[in-house]
């Protein structure tokens, strides 16, 4: 099975969520730059499914060249190739339709049998990008899977939904978008992190097209006010059961 | 024309739906242009009282038996035909996983503007005026869509479902015929797996007792579970306790799992980092147990007690069954 897994990094805003004066930003100032949640699944079950049943894993991510970092890190956990689709200019010129362009446009030159996104990015969170991509390939396209299951030769995935859980039988090549939780990423070995950095990204430069979404500005939801500290330890049991009566909870 | 995509499941309207419906009715009142809602599927008239009832002026069916089992590419197809024979201004339907999909892939068929998860909608002189959850929710970003029709998702349960029906009351039924080839047909749902409910549900639990990571093991959510129990609650927990093994996937409250918002939520052994409070921060009460004063989640909670949660919440269930037992 060759697997391609196509991965964003996102700013690691811990908790300092601050937005940058042009109101349409996060200051990153001394912030690091993660794997992206889902997208971190989806690369440990590309690894999963390659060493129960071979094949390749081939990680592609559109970013600035720092996202080579990323890529280095699905590498060490187990990821055989890296591509970097190195944007020019602005970062924030880029939607979910100049994004699913040029990786679909990376995609078309590269075999696979399935091509894997996580589910959506933290940051934008279009939820646009994976089923764009199989659109523009005219792939089939699961969204949202949440197990793969190979049996019989055949491959069968299942995907949340709010009833409870939907079952597709699948014919490769194909895409899918994978949720967290899924599975547990693995940690990196060291052997797997001396491999990465020794490993060669191919970079190919990529260019936004014109994005039919705007963004005006970022605001933050109002902050849940402070409360009361009750007091430490058990002793404070008893205040807060007197609270929970006031509001008739118990 | 503001169309609405109403989303059936096993027979009935899914309710999010009807939140959907009502939203455009409300951009249709205020735009002058006509309410219409559109059904895949089969055996669709059914559903037409309801549609009246939310004050739809047409009802675009496209029926088939072939569309009686939920097929991407099929459902695709008959939404991008809607789209194309009807020309409407908006489109809108219900951040479903399959509102979300079909959205998604008449977005990138048609090479339209798509805004997914919008919280509020408003249209003021021609202009729509749009804010989504980004950030996993963590951020609201005000947008406006160049393209048009504009493509709308709405996050579940940002709009209210309010009936009102159309002045005149009248409702036109069309059908819309799609062809359907054996490619549209090629994936399609084997089988619906309808979750098993294993007590009360954790998004509809009046109570919810989350752990995070200092429940520290498996074993210590067993008290979580007792605590939950003693109110009909459900047990939540944080991304850190479902990657550690504690707890299932489906458990995980947060930016990557599910929103809460019950009356009152326990965050045991919780730091309180945004990525998990976006997922209750709608709760009413929230009541922090943490051994550290200094973290974030008290400054977020309504009440606090600084100290071992393994200590805290066995003396809270004692209190709790001392109360019942003598209630």
């Amino acid at each position: 099975m060759k697997i391609v897994v196509c991965l964003k990094r996102v700013l690691d805003t811990q908790e300092r969520v601050e937005i940058a004066p042009d109101g349409k930003r996060l200051v990153s100032t001394g912030l690091d730059y993660v794997m992206n949640t889902h997208d971190e699944c989806a690369v440990e079950e590309a690894i999963r499914i390659k060493e129960a049943k071979g094949g390749t894993v081939t990680v592609l991510s559109l970013g600035p060249s720092g996202a080579t970092e990323t890529i280095r890190e699905a590498i060490a956990m187990g990821a055989d190739e890296g591509i970097l689709l190195e944007l020019e200019g602005d970062e924030e010129a880029w939607g979910p339709k100049s994004t699913a362009s040029a990786l679909a446009q990376a995609l078309k030159g590269l075999e696979f049998d399935l091509v894997f996104f996580g589910l959506e990015s933290g940051d934008g969170s279009h939820h646009q990008v994976g089923l764009a991509v199989a659109e523009a390939l005219g792939l089939p396209a699961v969204d949202g899977v949440k197990k793969i299951d190979f049996q019989d030769g055949k491959i069968l995935v299942r995907r949340g939904i709010e009833l409870g859980e939907e079952v597709y039988e699948l014919q490769p090549p194909a895409v899918l978008t994978l949720v967290d939780g899924m599975n547990r990423p693995r940690h990196p070995s060291l052997r797997g992190i001396m491999l990465a950095k020794r490993k060669e990204i191919k970079t190919v430069k990529a260019a936004p097209r014109e994005e039919p979404l705007r963004l005006i500005q970022l605001r933050k939801p109002p902050e849940r006010a402070g409360g009361e500290i009750l007091g430490e330890g058990k002793g404070a049991v008893p205040k807060l059961l007197e609270k929970l009566r006031e509001a008739g909870l118990v | 024309m503001i169309l609405t995509f109403i989303e059936e499941r096993k027979g009935a309207l899914v309710d999010t739906s009807l939140e959907a419906l009502t939203a455009g009715r409300r951009l249709a009142r205020a735009s002058g242009l006509p309410l219409a809602a559109l059904l895949i599927g089969a055996d669709l008239e059914r559903h037409l009282p309801k549609l009246r009832e939310f004050g739809a002026e047409r009802a675009i069916l496209v029926e088939s038996d072939k569309l009686r089992a939920y097929s991407p590419a099929a459902y695709t197809k008959a939404l991008v035909q809607a789209i194309k024979a009807r020309s409407p201004k908006v489109v809108l339907a219900s951040a479903t996983a399959l509102g979300k999909e079909l959205l998604g892939r008449a977005a990138a068929r048609l090479d339209l503007g798509l805004a997914t998860g919008c919280t509020e909608l408003s249209f003021q002189d021609g202009r729509m005026k749009i804010t989504r959850a980004v950030w996993g929710g963590i951020l609201f970003a005000e947008v406006e869509l160049l393209s048009e029709p504009r493509l709308l998702t709405l996050a579940p349960h940002a709009f209210p479902a309010e009936p009102e029906p159309a002045p005149n009351n009248r409702l036109e039924v069309e059908r819309l015929e799609v062809p359907l080839e054996e490619a549209d047909l090629k994936l399609v749902v084997r089988e619906l797996l309808e979750a098993v409910r294993k007590g009360v549900s954790l998004t509809e639990a009046e109570v919810v007792v989350a752990g995070g990571r200092g429940v520290g093991s498996e074993e210590g959510f067993k008290k979580l579970e007792e605590l939950a129990a003693l109110f009909g609650g459900a047990v939540g927990a944080t991304r850190i306790a479902v990657n550690n093994g504690w707890r299932p996937a489906e458990e995980q409250i947060g930016q990557t799992g599910v929103r809460v918002a019950p009356k009152l939520y326990f965050a045991c052994g919780i730091s309180g980092a945004v990525q998990h409070m976006v997922g209750c921060k709608d709760a009413k009460i929230i009541v922090a147990i943490n051994k550290d004063p200094q973290a974030p989640i008290f400054a977020r909670a309504d009440y606090g007690i600084v100290g071992d949660l393994h200590e805290v919440v066995p003396a809270l269930i004692e209190e709790i069954k001392r109360l019942k037992g003598r209630g």
